[in-house]
């Protein structure tokens, strides 16, 4: 079997008995516990749970953010946790987009400029193709009109529109969302799971850290998290 | 840790130098003081018709002593002569007038030796038992070194290259061959000014006038005025401007500070205002907390700051002459270090501190994430084309915090400013030496003691090596006024040939001698200022030997020298000395080198050793150009050590403020690396915008240094070299290389160390930063 054949037919996210604990002043504490599952490409995954039941950290660990105390993590045919600092970054601009809660635009700089930075980082966009893919993707999120426009100037939903093209600049197969509506109306919340939802249709692999109802959401897999370990992991059936 | 560090170092800096302001402002007047110093000086041959107590007895006098005073010259080191002021002490066990003490060997010389003040030492071969060679008129004779004394009083050794030597007054008489009691030192009660010891001399002097004694001269120093005292006023004003800056620069950094670190506590104060706590409990808590970093800094800054301070005034005291008496400083000294170090950083975080304790708790609790930037401060860019936003990105960061960044570039631009202004300073005093060395063109000059025949006085040198010429010129002391008494011995005339090559000095008002009709000078500046600044086109009345002549000021010449008047050789010949003598001998060397003049130098000492020309002095150009050069060096030094100061200060500063903007970012270096950005990215970027920073303060500060160098060279030329000294204004294309190398080195630096610190912070650890 040749790798093309391996990285197509193998899980796109892989975690195997991934253990990850803090040091703190009263021991060590395990955040996660033994974790393993596999993601494959296109699935659109809600994680969710209460509270410090290690959704957060699962996500990290997917991101690169963290590292794993025990256990393997490996995404699109790279075991990211056997990667320096630097390599990280490159591998994690190139693979994965990550939307967070609270947005986190560059507030100097305007949303057009957020997105090229993040094009500038990762260099894999040749640079004069730059700007028109930061001009297509804003358009893709309904935001166009805003490309010159500080953060600041926009609202919460333009927001966080704004952040999902940043996720995308770099045409990553992973997009990884944490609380990405947590800070938004529900109307607002709705559109943004519907941008999600289509990312899904155009062949990306969407993680969604939640902690809202997922019940009637279009999620094609719910897992679970309470104190560190996976207690369900369900399918939507299609 | 950081604000503690800072707080410190202000403190170290201003409590360093008040402590030894505060040492040496004290110690050189009382040093001084203590050596009770004559308040007049004078000279008659007929002094032997009374006693002291004719003087003692005078109501108006609080002592009178005899200190005879004779110049002449002592082998410092094998074949080189310099001079030694030789006194003739009347009692060294009962001094009441310019006292000195022993240090070493005998403090009361056998007959036949002699005491040499030490600072002559670090000049000389000589020491205790060594045999010193003097020379008087045309005798060399062997006088031993008994004792080595202190001498607070005189101006040190080491800058005017000269011994200070005191024997008895028999040992006086027989190396100068001079009658002693020939000077006399008198202190007057109750004097406050220089003119209530004028009227007091007028009065002894019209009392000697009508019992017959003739006072030949009439001297009058500075009121209990060290003679060097210029310069340590010079260098505590440079002190007090110093500490100035480095306060408002120290103020400035824990201000910065201690906003951003309350900027850290907002949350808390949310939290602390939700359980119910009200304003008042809040202010007290983080009041506290700045009280507690102030004692820290107390407790360790005063120390250190007595101990550099004391350290610096000992250096200082050194260079001087001087001992250090104080012992213990002033409580109020104390005081005021403790009262700085606590209230500074109270009162400079009081602003921040009541912003913080005003928030609201939903502002408080909602503190999260990136600050968005107000959309007003800025409108972006559209369209276009677009530089790589790394780029973009370094340039904004560094106008987000506009406030700051002004207070940044400012101090750290006034740091530059002063950084290379100091150099512009050295450089002004430098190209002064330069004109000095230049408009004096010959390489040895011997100043004869007496007048004597051209031909005797060159016989000894008809076959020197190295020598292309000869010239003779000859001079004298005159009187401008018909007073007896003036405010120095009185002006020495310089006559030269109007036309000579070997003196080129620029005038800076009127003309040079022209040497035809009406008798004309030239004056120096220093000469000008002692004889109440008559305007080029004044006709003066000149007197010299007894005779009168009226000439006129046809120019104004500017050097370090002592007050001086040029006159044409042969004007001054017709009017004063028919039979054409002279006293100086300006040597012109073929090989102008150091070396090679050094060894004329040496072969001019061997011709003067077996004749009989009596010699004041003999001094190379270059030895002349180092005795003015040391007057100057403490100075230069001090000025840019100092400046030195400021600009580590100020880079302190911009590495706090650049701490404080990467410290107030950790998110955003989350959200960065977790964008792709890798570390070696996010430390360019911080670095980039510290290298901006570096780069407008380095312009604004140069842009800056002009005017201040405008300013300061005259100021320094004044306060170093007298009133109206014309210290041009120099540009100094080193320093503005070292000024710009170690501004953009400082600049790196500031950005580099909180740069590395922030990118060892985890990606993780970074998003979570709240």
């Amino acid at each position: 079997m040749n790798d093309q054949n391996k990285t197509s037919q193998s899980p796109l996210i892989e975690l195997c008995g991934v253990t990850k604990q803090f040091q703190s002043p009263a021991g060590a504490a395990p955040v996660l516990r033994d974790v393993s599952l596999a993601v494959d490409r296109g699935e659109f995954v809600a994680v969710v749970g209460k509270s410090g039941s290690g959704k957060s950290t699962l996500l990290n660990m997917l991101t690169g953010i963290d590292h794993p105390s025990q256990g393997t993590v490996t995404v699109n045919a790279t075991d990211i946790h056997r990667l320096s600092e630097s390599s990280l970054a490159r591998w994690r601009g190139k693979n994965v987009g990550i939307v967070f809660q609270f947005f986190q635009l560059i507030p100097t700089l305007s949303i057009r400029e957020n997105l090229i930075l993040a094009m500038d980082f990762v260099n894999s966009i040749p640079k004069n193709e730059r700007n028109r893919r930061a001009e297509a993707l804003l358009a893709e999120v309904g935001i166009s009109q805003h490309a010159d426009k500080l953060p600041a100037e926009l609202s919460g939903g333009e927001q966080q529109r704004a952040a999902i093209a940043r996720a995308l600049a770099n045409d990553p197969p992973v997009i990884v969302a944490d609380e990405p509506t947590g800070n938004l109306d529900s109307k607002t919340a709705t559109a943004i799971q519907g941008l999600f939802a289509g990312l899904v249709g155009k062949g990306k692999t969407v993680i969604v850290v939640t902690h809202e109802d997922v019940s009637d959401s279009a999620y094609s897999r719910t897992i679970s998290l309470s104190d560190g370990t996976v207690v369900s992991d369900r399918k939507r059936e299609t | 840790m950081l604000v503690i560090f800072a707080l410190v170092l202000g403190l170290w800096g201003v409590g360093s130098l008040l402590v030894s302001a505060a040492i040496l402002q004290n110690d050189l007047r009382a040093t001084f003081i203590g050596t009770k110093p004559p308040h007049a000086i004078l000279t008659s041959t007929n002094f032997d018709r009374v006693d002291l107590a004719f003087f003692r007895n005078r109501p108006e006098l609080q002592s009178a002593e005899f200190r005879d005073l004779s110049w002449q010259r002592i082998e410092a080191h094998p074949d080189e002569w310099i001079p030694v002021w030789l006194f003739g002490v009347e009692d060294f066990n009962n001094l009441s007038l310019a006292r000195f003490h022993g240090e070493k060997g005998k403090k009361v010389p056998e007959p036949g030796t002699m005491l040499i003040e030490r600072n002559g030492q670090l000049i000389s071969d000589l020491a205790v038992g060594a045999n010193a060679r003097i020379r008087a008129g045309s005798k060399v004779r062997e006088v031993p070194v008994s004792g080595v004394s202190f001498d607070p009083a005189q101006a040190p050794a080491t800058q005017d290259h000269l011994i200070y030597a005191y024997v008895d007054k028999q040992t006086y008489t027989d190396i100068t061959g001079e009658p002693s009691n020939q000077r006399l030192l008198l202190r007057l009660k109750d004097v406050k000014t220089r003119k209530d010891i004028q009227t007091a001399v007028n009065r002894l002097l019209a009392d000697l006038e009508s019992m017959g004694i003739t006072v030949a001269s009439v001297n009058i120093p500075k009121l209990d005025e060290h003679p060097h005292q210029w310069q340590l006023n010079t260098l505590l004003l440079l002190e007090g401007s110093i500490t100035f800056l480095a306060f408002l620069m120290g103020a400035i950094l824990v201000s910065q500070l201690m906003a951003a670190i309350l900027a850290r506590q907002i949350r808390q104060i949310g939290v602390l205002k939700a359980i119910g706590a009200s304003r008042f409990p809040v202010f007290q808590i983080y009041l506290a907390m700045v009280l507690i970093v102030g004692v820290a800094a107390t407790i360790i800054a005063i120390p250190l700051a007595v101990s550099s301070g004391s350290a610096f005034a000992s250096f200082v005291s050194g260079k001087l002459n001087f001992d250090i008496l104080t012992k213990r400083l002033p409580f109020r000294l104390y005081f005021l270090l403790v009262a700085a170090g606590l209230l500074m950083p109270i009162l400079l975080s009081l602003p921040a501190l009541l912003k913080g304790v005003r928030v609201s708790v939903n502002e408080a609790l909602s503190d999260f994430g990136i600050r968005q930037d107000s959309p007003s401060n800025r409108k972006a860019a559209a369209g276009g084309p677009h530089l790589p936003a790394i780029l973009v990105l370094a340039g904004r960061n560094t106008l987000r915090r506009k406030r700051r960044l002004m207070v940044t570039v400012f101090t750290m631009a006034l740091g530059v400013a002063i950084f290379s202004a100091g150099f512009n300073v050295r450089q002004s005093l430098r190209n002064l030496l330069t004109d000095v060395r230049d408009g004096m063109r010959h390489d040895v000059q011997v100043v004869l003691r007496d007048q004597i025949p051209k031909d005797t006085a060159l016989a000894p040198f008809r076959s020197l090596d190295n020598l292309n010429r000869i010239e003779t010129w000859n001079g004298g002391k005159g009187e401008l006024q018909n007073r007896v008494v003036s405010t120095d011995d009185g002006v020495g005339i310089v006559a030269l040939p109007y036309d000579t090559d070997l003196f080129r000095i620029r005038v800076e008002k009127g003309r040079w001698l022209q040497g035809s009709g009406e008798p004309e000078v030239v004056m120096n500046q220093q000469a000008l200022e002692g004889y109440g600044n008559p305007r080029v086109g004044d006709t003066l009345s000149l007197k010299v030997a007894g005779k009168k002549l009226a000439v006129k000021l046809v120019g104004i010449v500017w050097e370090l020298d002592k007050p001086k008047i040029y006159m044409d050789q042969k004007q001054f010949d017709a009017f004063a000395n028919p039979d054409h003598l002279v006293n100086s001998l300006m040597f012109v060397a073929n090989d102008k080198t150091y070396d090679r003049v050094m060894v004329l130098k040496r072969e001019i000492e061997k011709a003067i050793r077996p004749s009989d020309l009596n010699v004041l002095y003999v001094m190379s150009q270059a030895e002349r150009v180092k005795v003015i050069y040391d007057h100057l060096n403490i100075i230069l030094t001090t000025i840019i050590s100092l400046a030195l100061m400021v600009l580590v200060v100020s880079g302190l500063g911009m590495a706090s403020a650049t701490g404080i903007n990467i410290m107030e970012r950790t998110r955003e270096i989350g959200v960065l690396r977790a964008i792709g950005a890798t570390p070696e990215m996010i430390y360019q970027l911080f670095v980039a915008e510290g290298m901006i920073v570096s780069l407008a303060s380095v312009l604004l500060g140069l842009l800056l240094s002009l005017p201040l160098s405008i300013a300061a060279s005259p100021f320094f030329g004044s306060l170093m070299l007298g009133d109206g000294a014309m210290l041009r204004t120099a540009f100094s294309a080193h320093g503005f290389w070292v000024t710009l190398v170690a501004t953009i080195s400082f600049g790196w630096l500031a950005s580099r160390i909180p740069a590395r610190r922030a990118i060892r912070v985890s990606t993780r650890e970074a998003l979570a930063y709240e």
